[in-house]
């Protein structure tokens, strides 16, 4: 059914990359709807919604508030001015290819299944990931509304690109919940294509990624679970909805129940929320455990190290580090009544250390050291040289691998953080074995990476980034503000996810890339996302749903 | 849209040597827009009516009519190196039907004219074959002619040819009046005008055969046209031989059931009686003096004896605000009412008397208190058309009805841009 026409005017000239058209007043089209253009010998442009406005031949508020009977709301005059609908298309694709604008007064329609394949076909299928679906239908309870997205793998995980970021308030943006999403889809796209990934998620927030082993036995007691949760937000309507999208990725093999990928917890000794976890390993560091980069990030991050330090900390590790040292040894080591004064200097020497330091160097490395292990006594074994380790050999593929980081302090999150990518890096690098590739999804990234000045971490993370599809090592990233985190961490991700968001944050221009569904950004709900990938000209608005462990609140 | 009329006229103008003019010569006619009283003449003020503005007051209207068009010179033909310029002219006359206060597309009728003087040019020794197009000339029938061929091939704009050196009005004895001699030809501007000329009298024989077609498809709806009512009804007999007689209210059989439902916006006031009109200026309510003319010619306006004038000052509101109108009757509109709009059928008879007897019979009428209140409500169901106020020129903000606005609106936006009409060559 034709709802519009492609508008060529002077005043709304037609783009080849975007056109505006009206729209018959009667058509259910709101900004992120896929419309599609049509012209009389074929020609076809897909585009998505980005921008709508509502105007009349009233020229402006003057005339309307005249035309009121001069001002009077309560009257109705005898015609009402005709209100037309106007949509912004930016164009997805382009058949013929070409990049040329609409020449004529094209039709406008819905998007249809066989329109949105076009849209898939520049993806071939063995690389096509599911990263949610777009609307295309008025009753969301219908799984036929819910048209898939894709994800190219290449893109999507490397090696032609690499990364995602996910930007959005927190609670609102749903950012947990869909890197979740994702990560069962990469995880049931991999197992189709017999690739080996692990998936290593960083709970930062409650619950978010615990419980995951609880899932419904069957669709049947997922569909409770979703009922029961709908009843208890009180939002009864999302119950349709969230059945619905996961009917529709069932058919696309994203079938968390039926595929029951293994999970793994790894927590930290004392915390509270282990009663959540299924048989989960207990992780702490020792001195032995950790690599320079590990001891710069957990001592450095925070507050800029003088040169003299980090040399220091430079030659004690390669001096110290592998041969049984603790955290209370080099303590130790460092204090001021421990070290050898050489004469007729102001310069000292640390027992099994080359070379010699000014006398205050050792003392103030020492504070430092000290003030770390203060905050971070839930993951630092400070009198053995080891604890327990997350090792990269302790990756089983197909598995999604939660590591506890809520309730810790920033600088415990740092250490185990930098540590844990570290560790997978390298063994990406050096041993391979049974995992092709690793997923990490990290929350509050802008902690590891935050925008301005250098860090370790954030250099490790940087170098990780731009690494990492060579690595076979994907980073979701995600994170309140984008505007907060490093612009080359940012500008590596090559997709881009963003929710809800504050209109103030959106002004940066670091979301410039939305085009004019920046707009759009505040008015985003819960499940929906704007998603920008290379493979598509134009950012998606998609939707995707909750996850089944989170509807299981009212308990089975 | 068919392409065949189309292709039959360009092969003729190719044909005849017809050349295309630089595209920065393309004038195209405008029509000033002044609201401005031109012309006052004695007329009868028959009486003033209060006329209220209460919210329970429902509108009547369900149709609006316009006419537009757009006349473009296409090209010129020399002969014996005396450059003559041919035009084209695209006529539509529509109805906008308002559903649920909502504007609604009714139904259009449109031609494209090809327009030059052949007889002269003939005369002058042009030696082409007329045009094989159908011809719209004093043997009348015009709108019966575009409204078949439109039928008949409704895929296709239909396309005619109209001499412009030739009347299409004939004298007393039947024979038509040369307008345009070989000697004329020369003068440049002159041939322009003719062809202007002939694309407004077309417009004015297609907007009255629309009325009359609209009467038989909705006779019992009531009709507000754009402009005035008496210039159109001199063309009964061109526009359709059914309407013959109308000219000059001959036939008053055929003129109540063309009248009895038409009231005509007046928007463009040339025609203001010398004394009286200043009871719709100077009151603080809505006052409407109305007046019987006797026939007055001016310009594009025209006033006849059985056409009532009533005049309203329509947004006062909006006319004090804007002070760079200069003209004392700038926001004035008048409605044209005719006779039998007051009347209803079974007062035919009472219309034939009031044609034998004007004045008297008319005041008669209007003396009883049911036939007085059946034109105040009229009234009052034009004034409630008073809002919204449509997006225009300063003074046609004041004047224009807005379901008027918007008809003209659709019905421009139907008319074939200039090159396009351009490109026919």
């Amino acid at each position: 059914m034709i709802i519009g026409r492609v508008l060529v005017t002077q005043r709304e000239p037609a783009k080849a990359y975007e056109f505006w058209c009206w729209l018959s007043s009667d058509s259910q089209v709101g900004i992120g709807t896929i419309l599609i253009a049509e012209g009389e010998s074929g020609e076809i442009a897909i585009g998505i919604v980005e921008d709508m406005q509502s105007t009349s031949a009233i020229q402006d508020h003057l005339l309307e508030f005249y035309g009121s009977e001069y001002g009077n709301p309560n009257v109705t005059p005898p015609t009402q001015p005709k209100i037309i609908r106007l949509a912004k298309l930016r164009v997805l694709y382009r058949e013929p290819s070409t990049a040329s604008p609409p020449a004529h007064r094209w039709r406008v329609r819905f998007a249809r299944a066989e329109d949105l394949e076009l849209l898939a076909q520049r993806i071939p299928p063995q690389y096509r990931v599911l990263i949610g679906f777009l609307k295309v239908g008025v009753d969301e309870s219908n799984p036929e509304s819910w048209m898939p997205v894709f994800a190219h793998a290449k893109f999507l995980l490397g090696p032609e690109g690499a990364h995602v970021n996910i930007s959005g308030a927190t609670g609102l943006a749903t950012k947990s919940s869909y890197a979740l999403f994702l990560s069962y889809s990469i995880l049931a796209w991999a197992q189709k294509n017999e690739e080996k990934v692990a998936v290593v998620l960083f709970n930062v927030k409650r619950k978010d990624f615990l419980q995951l082993h609880e899932l419904p036995r069957d669709w049947d007691e997922a569909k409770e679970w979703c009922n029961r949760w709908a009843r208890s937000i009180g939002e009864e309507a999302l119950r349709d909805r969230v059945l619905a999208m996961w009917e529709k990725a069932k058919n696309f093999g994203v079938d968390p129940i039926a595929l029951n990928f293994n999970v793994r917890y790894f927590t930290y000794q004392g915390d509270p929320d282990i009663r959540f976890m299924q048989n989960p390993t207990i992780y702490s560091y020792g001195f032995d455990d950790l690599a320079k980069g590990d001891f710069e990030a957990a001592l450095f991050t925070t507050s800029s190290p003088t040169d003299p330090q980090v040399i220091l900390l430079t030659a004690y590790l390669e001096a110290k580090l592998g041969y049984g040292r603790t955290f209370e040894g080099m303590l130790n080591d460092l204090d001021r009544r421990n070290l050898t004064q050489v004469q007729g200097t102001n310069e000292v020497r640390i027992g099994g250390v080359d070379g010699t330091w000014m006398s205050n160097v050792p003392p103030a490395l020492q504070r430092r050291v000290r003030a770390f292990l203060d905050r971070a006594a839930h993951v630092v074994i400070r009198d053995r040289s080891t604890g327990q380790p997350i090792r990269y050999g302790s990756l089983t593929p197909n598995c999604l691998h939660v590591v506890q980081l809520y309730r810790l302090t920033d600088a415990e999150k740092r250490l185990v953080v930098n540590a844990i990518i570290r560790e997978i890096s390298q063994g990406l690098e050096t041993q391979g074995g049974d995992i092709d590739r690793v997923i990490i999804i990290a929350d509050e990234l802008n902690k590891y990476a935050p925008s301005g000045a250098l860090s370790p971490m954030k250099e490790q993370i940087i170098d990780i980034v731009a690494r990492g599809r060579d690595l076979q090592l994907t980073l979701i990233g995600a994170q309140q503000f984008a505007s907060r985190v490093d612009e080359e961490v940012i500008g590596n991700s090559e997709t881009k996810i963003v929710g809800y968001s504050d209109l103030s944050e959106i002004v940066n221009p670091i979301y410039k890339y939305l085009g004019d569904l920046r707009d759009q950004v505040p008015n985003l709900v819960k499940g929906q996302l704007i998603f920008k990938h290379p493979v598509y000209p134009a950012p998606l608005i998609i939707w995707f749903p909750t996850p089944l462990h989170e509807m299981n609140q009212g308990g089975s | 849209m068919g392409k065949g009329f189309l292709n039959e006229l360009k092969e003729y103008l190719r044909s005849s040597g017809v050349n295309p003019l630089p595209l920065s010569d393309i004038p195209e006619e405008v029509a000033p827009d002044l609201p401005v009283a031109t012309s006052s003449t004695g007329a009868i003020e028959i009486m003033h009516l209060e006329v209220g503005t209460s919210p329970e007051v429902e509108t009547i209207f369900t149709f609006f009519v316009d006419g537009v068009q757009r006349t473009v010179p296409i090209g010129e033909v020399i002969v014996k190196e005396v450059r003559v310029p041919i035009h084209i002219a695209h006529i539509i006359a529509g109805a906008m039907e308002r559903v649920n206060k909502s504007m609604k597309p009714y139904k259009l009728r449109q031609a494209i004219v090809l327009l030059f003087p052949y007889q002269a040019m003939k005369a002058y020794g042009w030696d082409k074959d007329s045009p094989p197009l159908d011809i719209l000339d004093s043997t009348g029938n015009i709108y019966r002619k575009a409204k078949s061929k439109e039928e008949d091939n409704p895929e296709e704009t239909p396309i005619f040819f109209s001499d412009t050196s030739i009347s299409l009005r004939q004298d007393q004895s039947g024979r038509n009046l040369i307008l345009l001699g070989p000697g004329d030809l020369i003068k440049t501007g002159e041939v322009r005008r003719k062809a202007l000329d002939r694309t407004k009298e077309l417009l004015r024989i297609v907007e009255l055969g629309f009325i009359w077609e609209m009467r038989q498809e909705k006779n019992d709806s009531w009709i507000l046209l754009d402009g005035p009512i008496a210039p159109l009804l001199k063309y009964g007999r061109l526009a359709d031989s059914d309407l013959l007689g109308l000219e000059d209210i001959a036939n008053p059989e055929i003129a109540f059931d063309f009248l009895h439902r038409v009231i005509g916006a007046v928007k463009k006031v040339q025609i203001v009686p010398t004394a009286g009109v200043e009871a719709a200026l100077n009151s603080a309510n809505f006052v409407s003096p109305i007046f019987q003319f006797s026939s007055v010619v001016e310009d594009d306006d025209e006033v006849a004896r059985w056409i009532l004038s009533a005049y309203i000052w329509l947004r006062r509101e909006l006319s004090r605000e804007i002070t760079i109108l200069w003209s004392t009757v700038s926001g004035l509109v008048r409605f044209d009412i005719p006779i039998p709009s007051i009347l209803d059928e079974s007062m035919r008879s009472s219309w034939k008397t009031i044609i034998m007897d004007n004045e008297k019979a008319l005041r008669e009428y209007l003396s009883s208190e049911t036939n007085r209140k059946r034109l105040e409500k009229l009234l009052q169901a034009i004034l409630i058309e008073r809002w919204p106020v449509p997006s225009s020129t300063i003074t046609r903000m004041l004047t224009e009805i807005f379901p008027i606005a918007e008809t003209e609106l659709w019905l421009k936006a139907n008319l074939r841009d200039v090159l396009e009409l351009r490109n026919l060559i």
